[in-house]
């Protein structure tokens, strides 16, 4: 399982302005009901990687994409950060959206080609996840174990294996970086050359 | 004892727990949500670990998270403070299934007090008054208007499952009993599936008081006396004190000890606190049973100086409570000041930001409990609660004259907050006078607690 709501966390923006069709209230911040959250989901898990990963690789500032209900805006951060802030916001209230840039100041900005802890566990990787493997964005690249249930962790961009940060058993925190990939070149030339293609 | 224990909470409770591992020579770990990666108790920590993002129920209320986050940082017990999963007997019973032991009551006393109604039941067989109701569930119209003619009116309707306010009515007439009837039986089925309703009777003006209570594995235990949580609003407590005004000593002490002695023949363990209603006439009314530390146990505190939090590990370590009643010495008057960011001009609506300022008061008798410090940015997602002053004073005069001096130093700039309405409560008649009821706030409104804007 993957990390699909990130967008939700966006605070004010998107959560703030979804409260009026908020029926759910099974947590006790900004609420968001279920249908949304569904479409959120979708969102996260299928499309924001793959923009993120676009916009990482590209010169580009910014990416806007529509989809059904929602817009997705990934703005890279002022400073030469990686891709900092990013707002998914009501059809209803895309006026008032603004992403914030300091919303993510209280998490540190992952990199986007690499590859975080879904959980709290010992991290177990892939038998045969080796430096300069090709994945596929969504590949299962090892697991977490909880308290002996297993969470995938999964490719976040297409890319080679660059480095494996964490050891086999080693204890892990939620967010923490594990895989650290080299995005965007699996269908590239650089692949090639730069001689991993096994 | 404990050598590492988990701390599964956030904000001043868990810097709370933090200071009490401290001194008692237990490494500290820290469960945090990406949320409160800034907070002061993660960086004061011995180790901290995130454990999910900001949502709650993926973080702090994720059973298998702090579970998990327990065993990889080599922790023996999880402190699971208050809120989130501190009266959960599943997780309770999960810990111990782990190998760990949950800092609270043992799961199996959980989930003998963990019904409300099966509670005020098992109580009121070892000698708490609980409020007159009905005898079991109402089977019809009928049944239900012999009922209230029996308890006498005005009476609240309430469904046997669930809570917050869902299918429960008052009503003062058996024309308005049996309108209400249908309605609360549709609302109940709706959000409950279970549409059983009983009735209790309604007590307009009540005080709401507590007993702190402590009870060792062997069967010992202690009161250490009541605290008064009258000042509130919608059902959050606002300001607490104690020892309560509305009782002279010896009914408080008579209350606090059949208290005591109750939980004791009904095998609590563990800190607990008893939540009485009071009415005019002085009668008192047991409520439930809150099975955890409190945010309002600094005011014990300052009354008795125990460490209820120490007190708290101790016992769940297994250790004899080694002290008796007459031990237990309680001296002067203490009031607690929830300090909230939330802003009581508009609704109490909750504010988030980052503290520009913080300066604490200080002095004798003047305790401020918080995580805030300048720069710490107050997240959007959880509880408004920023700190806790509480003040202390040989007699309930001398407290409140404390609390002027300390709320008139306290500064927390950057965020809205209720800091305005304390002051204005410490020159409010009813609070003076100690006469503050539980509705006051919501029947006046807290408009009529605050100065005139400037």
């Amino acid at each position: 399982m993957r990390d699909v709501i990130h967008v939700e966390r966006q605070p004010a923006t998107s959560a703030a302005d979804a409260r009026p069709r908020a029926r759910d209230g099974s947590w006790d911040g900004p609420t968001i009901d279920r249908d949304s959250l569904a479409a959120l989901g979708r969102v996260a898990d299928e499309i924001l990687p793959s923009i993120v990963a676009r916009l990482a690789v590209s010169t580009l500032g910014e990416l806007e994409v529509r989809h059904g209900d929602w817009h997705i805006r990934v703005r890279r951060a002022a400073h030469d950060g990686p891709v900092a802030a990013s707002s998914a916001t009501m059809p209803a209230s895309a006026a008032s959206a603004d992403a914030s840039a300091h919303s993510t100041s209280s998490s540190p900005a992952h990199s986007p080609d690499i590859a975080t802890s879904p959980a709290v566990g010992y991290f177990a990787p892939r038998p045969e996840l080796a430096v300069g493997a090709r994945v596929a964005q969504g590949d299962v690249l090892g697991w977490i174990d909880v308290l002996g249930v297993r969470q995938e962790v999964v490719a976040p961009v297409d890319g080679l294996v660059g480095k494996v940060l964490v050891g086999p058993g080693d204890p892990v925190e939620y967010g923490e970086e594990l895989v650290q990939l080299v995005a965007g070149a699996a269908k590239s030339d650089r692949a090639a050359q730069d001689g991993s293609d096994a | 004892m404990f050598g590492r224990v988990l701390i599964a909470n956030r904000g001043e409770i868990a810097l709370r727990i933090l200071r009490a591992c401290r001194r008692m020579g237990i490494s500290a770990v820290v469960a945090y949500s990406e949320a409160d990666r800034d907070s002061r108790a993660v960086q004061l920590a011995d180790e901290a670990i995130c454990v999910g993002p900001a949502e709650s129920r993926r973080s702090y209320l994720s059973a298998a998270s702090i579970i998990s986050a327990a065993v990889v940082t080599g922790c023996e017990a999880i402190h699971p403070g208050y809120g989130f999963l501190s009266e959960d007997d599943a997780f309770a019973e999960m810990t111990r299934a782990h190998g760990l032991t949950f800092i609270g009551p043992p799961p199996e006393v959980l989930e003998r007090f963990a019904s409300k109604a099966g509670t005020r039941e098992l109580l009121g067989r070892h000698g708490l008054p609980t409020i007159p109701g009905s005898n079991g569930m109402l089977r019809d119209d009928a049944h239900a208007l012999d009922e209230a003619e029996r308890v006498g009116y005005p009476v609240l309707i309430k469904p046997s499952a669930g809570g917050g306010g869902k299918g429960m009515r008052m009503v003062r007439t058996p024309r308005e009993l049996q309108q209400a009837i249908t309605v609360c039986r549709s609302e109940a089925r709706a959000a409950f599936g279970d549409d059983s309703l009983y009735l209790e009777k309604w007590l307009q003006d009540n005080r709401h008081v507590e007993v702190q209570v402590i009870v060792d594995r062997y069967g010992n235990g202690v009161h250490v006396g009541d605290r008064d949580c009258s000042v509130q609003r919608r059902h959050q407590k606002i300001v607490e004190e104690a020892p309560t005004p509305a009782l002279d000593a010896a009914s408080r002490q008579a209350l606090a000890e059949q208290a005591v002695r109750a939980v004791v023949a009904a095998g609590y363990e563990n800190l607990g606190t008893l939540e009485f209603l009071v009415d005019q006439e002085g009668n008192h009314y047991f409520i439930e049973i809150n099975c955890r530390i409190q945010v309002e146990h600094p005011v014990t505190e300052m009354l008795s100086g125990l460490d209820l939090v120490a007190e708290q590990i101790r016992i769940a370590a297994g250790e004899p409570l080694g002290y008796t009643q007459a031990d237990v010495q309680l001296r002067g008057h203490a009031i607690e000041f929830r300090i909230n960011a939330e802003d009581v001009r508009h609704d109490f609506r909750p504010s988030a930001g980052t503290i520009e300022r913080y300066l604490a008061p200080g002095g004798p008798g003047v305790r401020m409990d918080s995580h805030m410090y300048g720069g710490y940015d107050v997240p959007p997602y959880y509880d408004s609660l920023l700190g806790k002053l509480v003040v202390w004073g040989e007699d309930r005069t001398a407290a409140i004259e404390r609390a002027r001096v300390a709320l008139a130093e306290l500064v927390v700039d950057g965020v809205v907050t209720n800091i305005d309405l304390h002051r204005a409560l410490m020159d409010s008649r009813p609070f003076l006078d100690g006469a503050f009821t539980t509705n006051l706030i919501d029947r006046v409104g807290s408009a009529a607690f605050l100065p005139p804007r400037g």
